[in-house]
């Protein structure tokens, strides 16, 4: 009610193709600093200000990977110019410290507009609906590895659905913008590293007279895990033996990006073992390439006869 | 006189075989132009720059262009008063008169005083190319592996590239040892040892061999399968297989990647590393 009341004073005030034009803030089609974004797009700014990607710039990791930034072909990807689908970046001369910030994604100079998944009416800046950003395809031109690994699969679920999971709330929070559209799908800005869950592996272990054998499937992930196009993610396979109760052997297995579990494949690990165990524990961990920490994605104890 | 000829073959052979072979350090100044300190690598910039001057003033002097070729001859001198600049140990190495006379010779349209010029102030570049290039080369070019950490998946631990290596190849050595020695079951564990720790070196070619061509020469299908293969023969105890696989290992990763790394690394440890 209160969005077709103010639509209609604004038609009948000054009429609808000079909306455009009172409304119009010229700098936000000049690649502002994210922060100016942020006067009406108040949640999805601080959702992204939580993101891997607003630091992408200034992470120690990043730093440290790069001899201070060094590696020159690593940097497009940390502080793109402009996204586009399955195109690797340019890196962008001013605002680096932003990473992978608001422009970067959304603004096109081929069409001097902001582009996302809705047709929106957005007088202060021009906007295009543009069916990439609801393609995995807009993800491929820096994680060009996982979408290569995702392409092999035959998952119906796009980047997205997963690491940008979507709340029914409204794009704006500036009055009286925020009243010119519906809630709409709200896809979080954080990007969150999802943990892969039990549920997601099958596990086979059996013994034989050279130790254990374990054979492992990503059954729900639909690429590698760990994954990444640099960085250095990892996941670790532990198993623990245990005989009378007591555990007697503890050995592990680290998977990286290149070594790890890809989407429907099988992975067989060997751990050697000499007495004579009647139980084991296989732990999995994860550890994301930010983090010094490791967390535990699943347990399972497995008996022998 | 035998005793004479002794000494004199003696003295002959000291100096052919007793060469010593030096690089010469290089300025500090000259690190500000190279990574870490500087992505733009503005030092070699500045030597296609002259490079290409050289050439310009050249080609147009031989055909007779000598409005071109005064453009040129002031952009080789404009370039190369830089070096002085950059790094100022290097100034006064720098033929400026012969430089300036070079200018001058062109403006005079003086085709056998340019060349002349041209020979001079070339051989102050091959000079320094001789004192320094190689130097520049191992200390700027090839990789720098210095701080570089690696976590290694037997002890979780992180480890430098050295202490990493060293562990691998221990394990490689005591599987043998261990097997020779008729110990199996510690034969077993450090070639398991071993796999996880040949496998554990994705987390740092990675790095920069991100193309598919490279990935697959290091961590490629077949690489994979005499892991695979290994691993069978760690299990049985199997020497001579064992040594099979290790072999092509060997020879198509840990030499590969020796040859093209180790070298230029341990010349540029001499340096300091950094």
């Amino acid at each position: 009610m209160i969005r077709f009341f103010l639509l209609s004073v604004l038609v009948f005030t000054v009429g609808c193709d000079q909306i455009e034009a009172l409304f119009l803030e010229e700098d936000l089609l000049q690649r502002p600093p994210s922060k100016r974004c942020s006067e009406c797009h108040t949640k999805i700014y601080n959702q992204w200000k939580d993101s891997r990607h607003s630091v992408a710039w200034v992470s120690e990791e990043f730093i440290k990977k790069t001899k201070n930034r060094t590696k020159t072909k690593c940097l497009s990807c940390h502080a793109p110019l402009e996204i586009k689908p399955e195109e690797e970046p340019e890196l962008r001369d001013k605002l680096k410290d932003e990473g992978v910030n608001c422009f970067s994604c959304h603004y096109r100079e081929s069409t001097n507009s902001i582009h996302g998944p809705y047709k929106v009416f957005s007088p202060p800046h021009y906007s295009t609906y543009d069916p990439d950003y609801i393609s995995s395809k807009i993800c491929a031109g820096c994680h060009r590895k996982t979408y290569r690994e995702w392409k092999t699969t035959d998952t119906d679920k796009n980047c997205q659905d997963c690491h940008m999971p979507a709340k029914k709330d409204r794009l704006i929070q500036k009055f009286p913008f925020k009243y010119f559209h519906s809630k709409k799908d709200l896809h979080n800005h954080s990007f969150p590293s999802l943990k892969a869950k039990e549920r997601d592996f099958i596990v086979e272990i059996k013994k034989d007279k050279s130790g254990i054998i374990l054979r492992i499937k990503n059954i729900g992930i639909p690429h590698t895990v760990p994954t990444a196009q640099q960085g250095s993610p990892k996941y670790y396979i532990t198993l623990t033996g245990f005989l009378e109760g007591k555990d007697i052997f503890k050995d592990n297995y680290m998977l990286t990006p290149k070594s790890g579990l890809k989407p429907g494949k099988w992975k067989e690990i060997r751990f050697f073992v000499d007495p004579e165990v009647y139980k084991v524990t296989l732990t999995v961990e994860r550890k994301l390439s930010w983090k010094n920490e490791r967390e535990k994605v699943m347990e399972k104890s497995f008996h022998f006869d | 006189m035998r005793i004479f000829v002794l000494f004199f073959l003696l003295a002959v052979f000291s100096v052919s075989y007793g060469k010593n072979i030096k690089l010469k350090d290089l300025p500090e100044e000259l690190s500000n132009y190279y990574p870490p300190k500087s992505d733009k690598m503005e030092f070699v910039e500045l030597m296609h720059l002259l490079s290409t001057s050289m050439t310009g003033v050249v080609a147009n002097v031989r055909e007779g262009d000598w409005q071109n070729a005064e453009k040129w001859a002031k952009r080789l001198q404009e370039n190369y008063l830089k070096i002085g600049k950059m790094v100022k140990k290097w100034d006064k190495l720098l033929k400026k008169d012969d430089m300036e006379k070079l200018v001058k010779s062109v403006e005079s349209k003086n085709k056998m005083q340019t060349m002349g010029f041209v020979q001079k102030v070339g051989k102050s570049c091959v000079q320094c190319h001789k004192s320094y290039r190689l130097s520049a080369k191992i200390k700027f070019h090839s990789p720098d592996f210095e701080g570089m950490n690696i976590e290694d998946p037997v002890s979780g631990l992180d480890y430098s590239l050295k202490d990493y290596m060293k562990a691998m190849t221990n394990d490689m050595k005591m599987m043998r040892i261990y097997l020779i020695d008729g110990k199996k079951s510690k034969a077993r564990k450090s070639g398991f040892d071993f796999i996880k720790r040949f496998d554990g070196m994705t987390q740092m070619c990675g790095d920069c061999h991100t193309d598919k061509l490279s990935e697959k020469v290091y961590f490629g299908i077949e690489a994979e399968k005499r892991i695979t293969a290994l691993r069978e023969a760690v299990v049985n105890g199997e020497l001579t297989k064992i040594n099979k696989q290790l072999k092509w290992l060997s020879q198509n990763n840990c030499s590969k990647c020796h040859n093209v790394h180790q070298t230029p690394y341990l010349l540029k440890e001499k340096f300091g590393g950094k």
